[in-house]
């Protein structure tokens, strides 16, 4: 059966406007490749689009041997790493727990975990006054001790756990196992969907936040690859405004800016990549992760 | 109990650590009522009562900084309401396939990307000498380039724009399940008697994810006082600032770089309360109107 003429008509102007949506998402992307790879003097006449017309790395070279960024870098691979593992591991943990309901301190801990999950936490000023008298301020613990749980994720755990078969860890502990051998030697090896969906959650919100280095830390050592970035950016918006007085002049092309644009889109590429690498081979498995956590959460 | 030693092993770390992360900074919120003194704690400060919370509203500056908070958050609750379920239906009608697949890998993907990688591609962007404004003046629609960034009066829109693009793919997702989750019987029974593809969204798809749409803005009203902070510290700057200042950053400003503490943890409580407030307020409209409601 040949579908009516307004089907097809509407399968044309559907198409043709989310194929335009698609190349808006990816189009800023392409931008950011081109800028980084193309000759800084020629990106400040303009005119580059999608490819470089003056193909070349030298921004790249810059940034590999900055010392400061290199020490930035080190400091987000090492956040992400430990953060990340500590996260998964914890949250697992604490949600396994939560599947065991004839635990004498099952109860209570499910009211404590309701009322965290509602009310818990608070106001930047109040958590910034915490992690002061915790000593945690301007230490590299920042990034990970108050992050290594999330209630969040235990939920997602959880509701994964409740639906493994009952009789697969009933056998461990008939040969003896503790809880503690049944997670890591049963439960987790049969989680391995859930846990990778959540080990992608917590390894970006690691690798791109940049709000706690702002907020909590001020030695330069502590600087990750994000907040190095951030400062860029400020300052390059800084200097533009400088020169508003002459604006004319850079319109009319009396005056060229120097303005280290293809650096700073180096460090975006070189920001984004590991996310832009990871992201495909977890995106089958995140979209079931929500979904499992919104209907039941 | 001895029996249980391995789960409590398992469990009771986790609980020293819920009371005092998650707990902790409750009783912080405290600070909003003694003139915080750090040196002689919460409890040993002087008692200010509401003094903090009058401040605020003698503030000259709060009428701006509380409208530009409602109107950023309440510009961004629309949107990103709206285009996601807008989206989701556009999706839905495509046929599985690579077109579909591409399609939602590449929508999704820019809420995986840090707000400071997002900031830093729009403004250059949307900048004096980006792509955007040779467009526009390519097609002779401009003889001078256009300060998307440097315009107080747009601001709103660009970041509504900006946070959009970031977010309406991921946004789309939870609408899609909803959609693919409808029966599609009744969409087969719609056909036969001869129903467009409008009328059948209009009537079938839109009441049948009706639920999953009101939980969704009950959800999103939380943010009603909360604009954001990334968006107004990355993308607001000093000729913006008249629109770009919000509670968020208001809150830093003040608490962290000039130490203000129980001053910033009063605007702070104020900020959350009305979160609650608003979260309640919809909810009730919402189960008069609708019947679905999040209790």
């Amino acid at each position: 059966m040949r579908k009516p003429l307004s089907d097809r008509v509407f399968d044309v102007v559907n198409g043709a406007l989310l194929t335009l949506l698609g190349a808006s998402m990816v189009y800023p992307f392409l931008y950011v490749i081109a800028i980084s790879l193309n000759e800084a003097s020629d990106s400040s006449q303009g005119g580059t689009w999608i490819l470089p017309r003056k193909l070349t790395f030298e921004s790249y070279k810059i940034i590999f041997v900055n010392n400061d960024l290199v020490s930035a870098a080190l400091v987000s691979v090492a956040r992400t790493v430990l953060g990340t593992v500590l996260v998964v591991l914890c949250s697992a943990m604490f949600a396994y727990v939560f599947t065991k309901q004839k635990y004498f301190l099952y109860k209570p801990m499910k009211l404590i975990f309701f009322v965290a999950m509602f009310l818990g936490g608070g106001g930047l000023i109040p958590v910034y006054m915490l992690f002061r008298s915790l000593g945690l301020l301007n230490t590299f613990w920042v990034y990970i001790i108050p992050w290594m749980l999330n209630l969040w994720y235990v939920v997602l755990f959880r509701t994964y756990f409740m639906r493994l078969p009952r009789e697969i860890e009933e056998a461990a502990f008939v040969d003896g196992a503790s809880e503690l051998t049944a997670f890591f030697k049963v439960i987790l090896p049969l989680s391995k969907p859930i846990a990778a969906t959540i080990t992608l959650f917590a390894a970006v919100a690691q690798w791109n936040s940049w709000r706690d280095t702002l907020f909590f830390t001020a030695s330069p050592s502590l600087r990750t690859l994000q907040y190095v970035m951030m400062e860029i950016l400020q300052r390059a918006e800084a200097e533009r405004m400088i020169t508003r007085a002459e604006m004319l002049d850079v319109a009319l092309g009396h005056l060229k800016l120097v303005d280290p644009m293809s650096v700073r889109m180096a460090i975006t590429v070189v920001t984004t990549l590991p996310i832009v690498l990871v992201y495909p081979f977890l995106q089958k498995h995140f979209i079931k992760g929500i979904l499992v956590g919104s209907m039941k959460g | 109990m001895y029996q249980q030693r391995c789960l409590m092993l398992m469990s009771i770390p986790f609980l020293i650590w819920i009371f005092i992360f998650e707990f902790g900074p409750m009783f912080g919120w405290l600070m909003a009522f003694v003139q915080y003194d750090p040196n002689k704690g919460i409890l040993g400060s002087q008692w200010a009562g509401l003094r903090y919370f009058k401040m605020f509203f003698q503030d000259p500056d709060i009428w701006l900084i509380l409208r530009n908070t409602v109107m950023i958050s309440f510009l961004y609750i629309l949107s990103s309401n709206v285009f996601p379920l807008i989206l989701a239906l556009m999706i839905s009608e495509v046929g599985d396939g690579y077109f579909k697949r591409a399609l939602q890998t590449v929508t999704y993907l820019p809420h995986f990307v840090s707000f400071v990688v997002v900031a830093n591609i729009f403004l250059t962007l949307f900048g004096m000498r980006g792509p955007v404004n040779e467009l526009l003046r390519g097609l002779g629609w401009t003889d001078r380039p256009v300060l998307f960034w440097q315009d107080k009066n747009i601001f709103w829109y660009m970041v509504t724009f900006v946070r959009s693009w970031k977010e309406i793919g991921w946004g789309a997702i939870i609408y899609l399940a909803a959609i693919a989750s409808v029966d599609q019987e009744m969409y087969e029974a719609a056909k036969i008697d001869g129903c467009g593809r409008f009328r059948a969204m209009w009537h079938i798809t839109i009441p049948s994810i009706l639920p999953t749409i009101t939980l969704l803005w009950v959800l999103n009203m939380a943010g009603i006082f909360n604009a954001g902070f990334d968006a107004s510290y990355l993308l607001g700057n000093a000729m913006t600032r008249e629109a770009s200042q919000v509670i968020d950053t208001y809150v830093y400003e003040l608490g962290i770089s000039m130490g203000m503490y129980s001053f910033s943890t009063a605007v702070n409580l104020l900020q959350t309360a009305v979160g609650f407030a608003f979260v309640f307020i919809t909810n009730t409209i919402a189960r008069k109107l609708t019947d679905y409601s999040l209790w």
